[in-house]
């Protein structure tokens, strides 16, 4: 899942990477609203965080523009303006949600799934594929009682595969969804986190989850 | 709660009650004085029509008061009373109805008339008067008749003999008078009161409608309703300057109330930001503080923070001072142009982008008489907002220029890079800042705000312009020396 994070504030742009990184998010962050406009209408992402006061272009032009280009990529705007007209003002351009700073990092999480899910037309958070059970809102994969230990990585590609249920997913959009635009080391690491991906379910009873079509990409059916 | 109205009111209302009441109680006072001395009068003349009946001969008085003639005298219904003695008291004679009882005698009395309050023999209110006066001699044809003489006794010589007459006769008309009198006088009163009264009420609501209009107009001014204005029509003249005083006081007030509620909103939103960011990085390290990578990275962020936070906090806190009017300028003689460059050296060396060139072109001799540390704030922050919205490369100069009354006005140029003719007014608005966002790190927009607050501690006039090759120029304007 890509995430595209607007922030001026250096330490929270900061931030915000490296917890929604951690979380198995790919993460792009810029601090200015010319730069995410770019980046947003260049790149297809799960979620935009953005902010509104930003330098370059405020984040409610960039809303509109990216409203206005046609793209439907769920935003949610975190902003340090509280008042209800300013939160009217943002969904009625086009957010999604609309968080107030200071926030909860939990909760950003949360609506973040939120809104993933309802990109893919879930509203329920719990996946079922076989036997095997995937709580996207807690980030948790069980197999009956028992909770599959994987990586934020591993765990990004199995989501992607399973919201896309029946697509196949080239390694390079699964690199793209599990480390984002920055720092990507190459689609090797892909096909060693698939092969470890497997590796582990296959561990718990679940074989032959994630299928291979060569020479296009991964799929689960 | 005090009425000046009803003070007013309940003043004016019992001044002109007891102005009134003590003004009746004179009226009656004199009244009565002159109904009496009628009456006396009346009585009197009674009393000396009496004495010309009275008759001497040699040693023989006759008392020659026919009851066919004066029947009041006589009747027993309300009688009248008279009484003759000689001066020694001895009694001559009395009328009938007086019994063996005696009207009042006052021996010591001269000719002149005594009149006397006093309860007649039937229990009435009377009054009395006593006469005295030597019995008219009796005529050729009035001879003293035998009936009813009265032998003067031997040691009173007849030459010198002199009557005392007493009448007395109720004066139960006169109190009647009087009383009418009395009740005519209370019911004017009673009358005027209310009339004043009415009359007083009336004006009082009609002189006070403008302020109580004003009393309601202002009770209705709250918080929330500053930018109602009082508006009174025909304003007297002793309250015609209030409502424009309010007015300006409200206007004050409420730009005041606004200027506070935008900077508490704005102090509230500067400080969201960071709190995110302190929050953030919290929960982010410490759900992944077995990271110890991630970990210092948070701590280096939440430094970073709490840096730029405690800038901005001490900006407020020196506004703060600057606006209680608690801070004093200690002035010396200052030489300018070493604190200009030493103030350059500071921002270059605290990491502002500084790779602009400087010019400082204070004339070396200038030394002014001012707040040396108050003044290198100035310019400190002056040249830290050049150095910081410059475009890259241009040239930050400080210039000094003395004009023709002998004070010296000292600038700063700069070349901004996106600052525009109509920001200028904005520029030493407290968070106000170029760029709509409002996180810019260092930079909390206080800088020239506060240049502002300790100008005016100092008297120095502070002002900015753009010119159309978008040289951007901060003027210090010194006071004369």
């Amino acid at each position: 899942m890509n995430i595209l994070v607007i922030e001026d504030s250096k330490t929270l742009r900061e931030t915000l990477e490296d917890g929604l990184t951690k979380m198995g998010y790919g993460v792009d962050a810029v601090g200015d609203g010319k730069e995410g406009l770019d980046y947003a209408r260049v790149k297809e992402y799960d979620v935009i965080v953005l902010d509104l006061m930003l330098p370059g272009m405020d984040g409610l032009s960039v809303l509109q523009h990216l409203r206005t280009a046609g793209k439907k990529t769920h935003i949610l705007i975190l902003s340090a303006k509280d008042q209800v007209e300013d939160r009217l003002r943002g969904l009625q351009v086009g957010a999604d949600d609309y968080m107030v700073k200071p926030f909860s990092f939990d909760e950003l999480c949360a609506r973040i799934s939120a809104l993933i899910r309802r990109r893919y037309d879930s509203k329920n958070p719990e996946v079922i594929i076989g036997t095997m059970t995937i709580n996207t809102a807690l980030r948790e994969v069980r197999r009956g009682k028992t909770v599959i230990q994987l990586t934020p990585g591993e765990y990004a590609i199995l989501e992607f595969l399973v919201l896309n249920k029946g697509r196949v997913t080239s390694a390079e959009q699964l690199l793209e969804v599990s480390h984002g635009s920055d720092d990507s080391p190459g689609v090797n690491v892909i096909q060693v986190m698939v092969c470890n991906l497997r590796k582990k379910l296959a561990a718990k009873g679940e074989d032959g989850v994630v299928k291979t079509r060569r020479g296009y990409g991964y799929y689960v059916e | 709660m005090k009425s000046i109205r009803k003070y007013l009111y309940s003043r004016i209302l019992w001044g002109s009650s007891v102005i009134l009441v003590i003004g009746s109680v004179l009226l009656a006072l004199a009244i009565r004085h002159l109904d009496i001395k009628e009456y006396d009068a009346d009585l009197e003349s009674k009393a000396r029509t009496l004495a010309t009946l009275v008759l001497r001969e040699g040693r023989e008085i006759e008392v020659n008061f026919a009851g066919e003639f004066m029947p009041e005298f006589e009747t027993a219904e309300n009688p009248e009373y008279f009484q003759v003695r000689l001066q020694d008291g001895s009694l001559i004679e009395r009328s009938d109805m007086l019994g063996e009882r005696d009207l009042p005698f006052f021996p010591d009395a001269s000719g002149m008339p005594v009149f006397q309050d006093l309860q007649l023999p039937d229990g009435r209110r009377g009054r009395f008067v006593q006469i005295g006066f030597p019995p008219r001699l009796s005529g050729p044809e009035e001879g003293i008749q035998n009936e009813g003489r009265f032998q003067i006794s031997e040691p009173n010589d007849p030459d010198f003999t002199f009557v005392v007459l007493g009448v007395a006769r109720s004066r139960a008309e006169l109190d009647a008078l009087l009383m009418k009198v009395y009740f005519t006088l209370a019911g004017v009163d009673a009358l005027l009161i209310g009339l004043i009264a009415l009359l007083v009420y009336q004006a009082m609501g009609k002189g006070f409608r403008p302020l109580a209009d004003l009393n309601a107009q202002i009770a209705c001014l709250g918080p929330d309703t500053l930018e109602r204005r009082i508006h009174l029509a025909d304003a007297p003249a002793e309250i015609a300057a209030l409502p424009a005083a309010v007015n300006s006081f409200l206007e004050v007030l409420q730009a005041s109330f606004a200027r506070e509620r935008r900077f508490v909103g704005d102090v509230a939103h500067e400080l969201r930001t960071p709190v995110a960011e302190f929050r953030a990085a919290c929960e982010v390290g410490a759900r992944w503080s077995e990271d110890p990578d991630l970990v210092r990275r948070r701590f280096r962020n939440l430094q970073e923070s709490a840096v730029n936070m405690g800038r901005m906090l001490n900006g407020l806190l020196d506004l703060n001072q600057l606006d209680s009017g608690a801070v004093e300028a200690r002035t010396i003689e200052t030489r300018i142009a070493p604190i200009v460059e030493s103030c350059w050296a500071r921002v270059c060396s605290e990491g502002v982008e500084s790779r602009h060139p400087f010019h400082n072109r204070i004339d070396p001799s200038l030394s002014l008489h001012t707040d040396p540390v108050k003044l290198e704030q100035i310019f400190f922050n002056l040249l830290e907002n050049a150095a910081s919205y410059s475009l890259s490369g241009s040239a930050v100069t400080c210039e000094s220029n003395r004009s023709s009354n002998g004070s010296w006005e000292i600038f700063v140029a700069s070349h901004p890079n996106a600052l525009e003719i109509e920001d200028i007014d904005h520029i030493f608005e407290r968070f106000w800042r170029k760029d709509s966002a409002r996180t810019g790190g260092r930079h909390s927009g206080l800088g020239l705000s506060i240049v502002k607050a300790l100008a005016d501690t100092l008297g120095i006039k502070v002002s900015a312009d753009l010119t159309i090759d978008r040289v951007f120029t901060l003027y210090l304007r010194f006071p004369s020396p």
